[in-house]
């Protein structure tokens, strides 16, 4: 008898431990429908330029660097030929080949696509790339990448307001 | 874009100590040269 009372029990908390789960079980299920694909992230960082907007960030580094060095060259040797200046720009060229390599972008895009599918759901990517293949969003995109648009402040005339 | 950014500041360390190294190397090499000079 009290065997019989000891397995009802467990199978009692058994069968109120799975109802507990069920939703659970669901919510997995939802979320792995809504996670985006690999591609879904690549054709959005395409769509965003990211790598062209890397290798833009990479070229003013690899400035800034030379910029950097020649400004210490100038103050250990404040009469620096121009050879010696494009020696340490050599040096500097050769520092960044060093560090990076063709793959970098790649390396550094593959380490993206997890952050973005994390980010940004299937749902989520959907309305992004919607957005950004229409004509509105491709004319945004656009003036962004700041090249042939136009749009630039200096281009036009405008006042702030004085502050005194 | 903010991940993009990010993942590129992550560089600037290694690219900052690339270029600190070659520059070492060249600074020594020159220091190595004028003394040689200065010797001669």
């Amino acid at each position: 008898m009290k065997t019989r009372l000891c397995v009802r029990t467990i199978f009692a908390i058994a069968i109120f431990s799975l109802a507990l789960s069920l939703p659970l079980f669901g919510q997995d299920a939802a979320s792995a429908v809504d996670q985006s694909t690999r591609d879904e992230v690549v054709r959005f960082m395409e769509l965003l330029q990211v790598r062209s907007r890397m290798t833009m960030m990479l070229d003013s580094m690899r400035v800034q660097q030379r910029r950097l060095a020649e400004q210490s060259l100038k103050t250990e040797k404040p009469n620096a030929t121009p050879q010696e200046i494009q020696r340490t720009d050599r040096v500097v060229d050769t520092a960044l080949n060093s560090v990076l390599s063709d793959q970098t972008i790649d390396q550094m895009i593959n380490a993206l696509v997890p952050i973005y599918q994390r980010h940004f759901s299937k749902a989520d990517l959907d309305g992004i790339l919607a957005f950004y293949t229409s004509p509105v969003g491709q004319k945004l995109q656009n003036d962004h990448s700041g090249h042939h648009s136009g749009i630039h402040a200096s281009h036009y005339r405008y006042h702030l307001p004085k502050t005194s | 874009m903010q991940a993009t950014t990010d993942i590129i500041s992550q560089k600037l360390p290694e690219i900052k100590q690339a270029v600190k190294a070659q520059m070492d190397k060249m600074t020594a090499g020159d220091k190595k040269v004028n003394s040689g000079e200065a010797k001669n």
